[in-house]
Formats: structure tokens, sequence, C-alpha cells
């Protein structure tokens, strides 16, 4: 997994965060946050193509 | 005799021979409830003028040899997220504290239909997710019940009531299950009808059972499944039922004391005929809780995005992280999820081109101190792949607590499962209670 990307990845979550619930909030949050952007960043780097439905 | 002391099967029995009077049933159980629920809370509601008047009723109709169905004057307990009519049903929030339906969810509905009585509304954790409710567990009330279901767990293993109904979108059957020394089933999704239950991720839900004996599963399932459960997967044949244990990933998440109760059961289960491999899981295996909890996330979510802005302080702060942390996610990347969990269910059910059952241990150890419900992660690869699952008591740890093990079956092979699971508990012959 690509570090960079879920570092990226998770500073888009975190500033998605201030933006819904405040500053204080999305602080709460930051380490769950960095743990859900390793998740979306593994999903995301699944290879699935248009037409790969089971 | 001790009527609390009777499964589910041998109170219908006695009913049916006139051995038993219903009413005489629940008078026993309520007898038992005043005994022991004020260290196990496992109810948030009990009726009893209305319970009473049923059992009446069921009693009238039994002595005319008129039997509803299969459940006839068999007391339930249903998990506090189903709707009952006319009887609160609060989800475990403040929330809904004088929440009173005016239908019965699906599942009860079936349960009436088949003679049951709806004994009263078990305690979830708190809008069926992971901030506990008051539910202790019976085998030593400083240790949690597990949850979600908590109290559909506890009141069944505390001989408050013969089974109850439960719902899991992660591990909250399987997990109380093993805990409170009792079994357990999470079916197929589509085996057994959702509707009318409180959701916390829809595509996840499933109701589930909680009983002591797996002959009672099978009667209930009977009696709430929505299609018929072929003989053809029931059946096993001739041939020698092949038992697939996975250690990869679960036992690396185990203690050594479950750990070594399984490979005991394993060398049992092969010197009685059955046939038993080690089994390893597929490379998507690895995604399962990245999968698991995006769809978690995102459908709680949409679920509560309304109810948290109205109701704030009726939520736990794990349910208000999980929430708002899925507010985060893009619909695109949830739907991303939704269809890489269609390559796991597909991958996953090629475990079983060479296998029957799968065996896996029922939770991580016994069932922690303190109010947090313990962890999950048994549970969560099998809810994921919608297969369905059994838990069954297995030993008793070192301090006294239940250990449980967990069989698992491809997507509708319940029949199958419950046969197997009836020659495993015959094998495993656990016969311990809580000592309450």
């Amino acid at each position: 997994m690509d570090s960079s990307t879920v570092a990226n990845l998770a500073a888009e979550l975190q500033r998605r965060a201030v933006e819904k619930f405040g500053t204080e909030r999305a602080e709460a949050l930051r380490t769950d946050l960095l743990q859900m952007a390793r998740e979306l960043e593994a999903l995301h780097t699944y290879n699935i193509g248009f037409d790969d439905e089971p | 005799m001790n009527p609390e002391a009777l499964t589910l099967t041998e109170a219908a029995g006695k009913i049916r021979d006139g051995a038993l009077s219903p009413l005489d049933y629940v008078q026993a159980l309520f007898a038992r409830v005043d005994a022991v629920e004020s260290r196990v809370q496992a109810w948030t509601t009990i009726d009893r003028e209305g319970v009473l008047a049923e059992a009446r009723q069921m009693e009238a109709e039994a002595r005319r040899k008129q039997f509803r169905g299969p459940l006839h004057g068999i007391p339930v307990g249903v998990k506090d997220i189903f709707y009952t009519k006319n009887l609160k049903t609060t989800m475990g929030s403040t929330a809904f504290a004088d929440f009173v339906p005016t239908y019965d969810a699906s599942v009860v509905k079936r349960l009436k239909n088949a003679g049951a009585i709806i004994m009263g509304k078990c305690v979830t954790t708190i809008l069926v997710f992971l901030d506990p409710g008051p539910t202790r567990n019976p085998w030593n009330t400083e240790h949690t019940p597990g949850g979600s279901s908590s109290g559909s767990a506890a009141s069944v293993a505390a001989r408050m009531c013969p089974v109850s109904i439960g719902s899991q979108t992660v591990g909250s059957v399987g997990r109380p299950g093993a805990y409170n020394g009792v079994v357990s089933v999470m079916p197929t999704q589509s085996r057994v009808n959702m509707a009318g239950a409180f959701p916390l991720a829809w595509s996840l839900d499933h109701v589930g059972i909680f009983s002591r004996s797996v002959a009672d599963i099978d009667v209930m399932l009977d009696c709430l499944s929505e299609t018929p459960m072929p003989s053809h997967l029931r059946r096993t044949d001739n041939r020698k039922i092949r038992i697939g244990i996975i250690k990869d990933f679960f036992f690396d998440k185990t203690d050594a004391d479950t750990r070594g109760k399984i490979d005991a059961l394993a060398g049992n289960l092969s010197n009685s005929g059955f046939q038993v491999t080690l089994v390893p899981v597929p490379s998507i295996f690895d995604l399962h809780p990245a999968i698991l909890r995006t769809i978690v996330r995102s459908e709680a979510a949409s679920t509560h995005q309304q109810l948290i802005q109205d109701k704030s302080s009726a939520y736990g702060p794990k349910l208000r992280d999980l929430v708002q942390m899925g507010l985060l996610i893009d619909a695109g990347t949830y739907l991303r999820a939704r269809r890489i969990r269609r390559h796991y269910q597909r991958d996953m059910a090629r475990l079983f081109e060479h296998v029957d059952v799968l065996v896996t241990p029922g939770a991580p150890g016994p069932a922690p101190s303190g109010m947090a419900t313990g962890d999950p992660v048994m549970q969560a690869p099998w809810t994921l792949a919608d297969f369905p699952t059994m838990t069954l008591p297995l030993a008793l740890a070192s301090n006294g607590l239940p250990l449980g093990i967990q069989l698992t079956a491809a997507p509708l092979h319940e029949g199958l499962l419950l046969e197997v699971a009836k020659g495993i508990e015959e094998i495993i012959g656990f016969k311990a209670k809580p000592n309450l």
C-alpha cells in the first residue's frame, strides 16, 4: 500500500470532517480516520473491472 | 420437574402430552426472572398480565388438543429492536423510550403463528451497536454477555426463557452465543426476514436465534424460515462428513486455551468418523475488515443521518464515531465495497468445494470482564460472506466462563449445518450451566 496515497486520503477525510463536524471533533477522530484511510485505500487498489461481476 | 430447565423441544413435547401446562410454564419462568433478573438484567419489558392471559388461552386450547403450531405455549424472548404490536420497543435508546409499534415484525408474526408467547423484550446495546446496555453475563456478572444481542443470549443462558431472537450485523449473535454458553445460529440473510426490525446496516443485518440445544434451533428455524429447507441439503448420504478447520487468522486471534480445546475436538471428530482437514483462506480474505467496515459505516450513516441530529444525546460514543465516519465516505467508495463483497462471497464459497462445514473459534476466548462487549472478529468474515453460522458451547475456561466453537456452511445450507451441529453437540456433550 502506498503510504503517500494513504496520507493524502487521510488528509482529505480530515478536511471533510472539519467541514462537517468542526475542528475539535475532527481532531478527536484523527486516529480512526487514518485507519479508515488505510481501509479505503485497500479497496481502491483491489483490481476490479467494469465488467468483472461474479 | 423444573420447567425453567427444559429445552424448547422438551417443553413443547410435554405441553402436547398434557404433562406441562403453558400457564404453569410461564409462571415458573417468571419465578426464575424474579430470582435472577436483578443480577442479569436481560429484559427491558415484560408484560406479565399479557403473557399470563396468552398462556391461559394456550392452556385452554391445549386441553382441547388444539395446537397452533410447533411452538404452542413456548415463551420466547425477543431482542428489543424487533417491532412488537402494542408492546414497547426501545432499541436500547432513550430516543425510543416510549415507542410502541402498531404492528409486529415479520419474525414476531411467524413466532405467534407457530404458537409462541412473546415473553418480553430483551436488552440490546444502544441502537444495536457497541455501546453496552445493563445486561451482565450469567456465568459471572463481572463479565460482559457480549452484544448487541446481550439480553437475548443472557436470558436463555440464565434459564429465564428457552429460546430467544437476536440479530447480527457483524458479530452480535455468535459472540454472545459463545460468551454465554448457549447455542446460536445466524441463518443466511434471505432465510429469515428482517422486516420490522430497527436496522444498523441493512445489507448485513441478519436475524439470529439462541437456544440451549441444536434441536431447538432446528424447530425455530423451521418456524421462521421464509423458504423450506430442501431435504437434499439436509441429508448427508453415507459418505463421511468433511470438516474444514481454519487456523489462518482465527487462531492468531484466539487464546491458547481455546486453540487447545479446538485441536482436541478435531481429534475427537476424526475418531468419530468425520473427515477433518486444515483449510487455508483465499487471498481476498485479508480485505474483509475493509469491505465490512466501509459498508457498515456507510449504511449506518444513512440510517442515522437525521436521527443523530434530532436526538444527539441518545447516542453512545461508539455509534456516534461510526455514523460520523460513515458520513465522510462517498457513494462511489461505498458501491465499490458492495461490488468487492460479491467477489469475496464468490471466492469464499469455493471453500465448500472440498468441505461440508468449517470450524473456527466462537470467540477469541471467554467473555472479557467489564462493560465493553468484546470482539466480533470471529463472526465478521461469515456475516460479510452471508454464510449460515452456528456457535456451540465447547467447554469451560479456567475462569469458569464458557468457550464456544463456530460452524459455518455454504449459503442456504442450514439443513446440513444443523445435521452436522447435532453430531458435534453430541460429541462435545456440554452439560454445564451458570450458577446464579
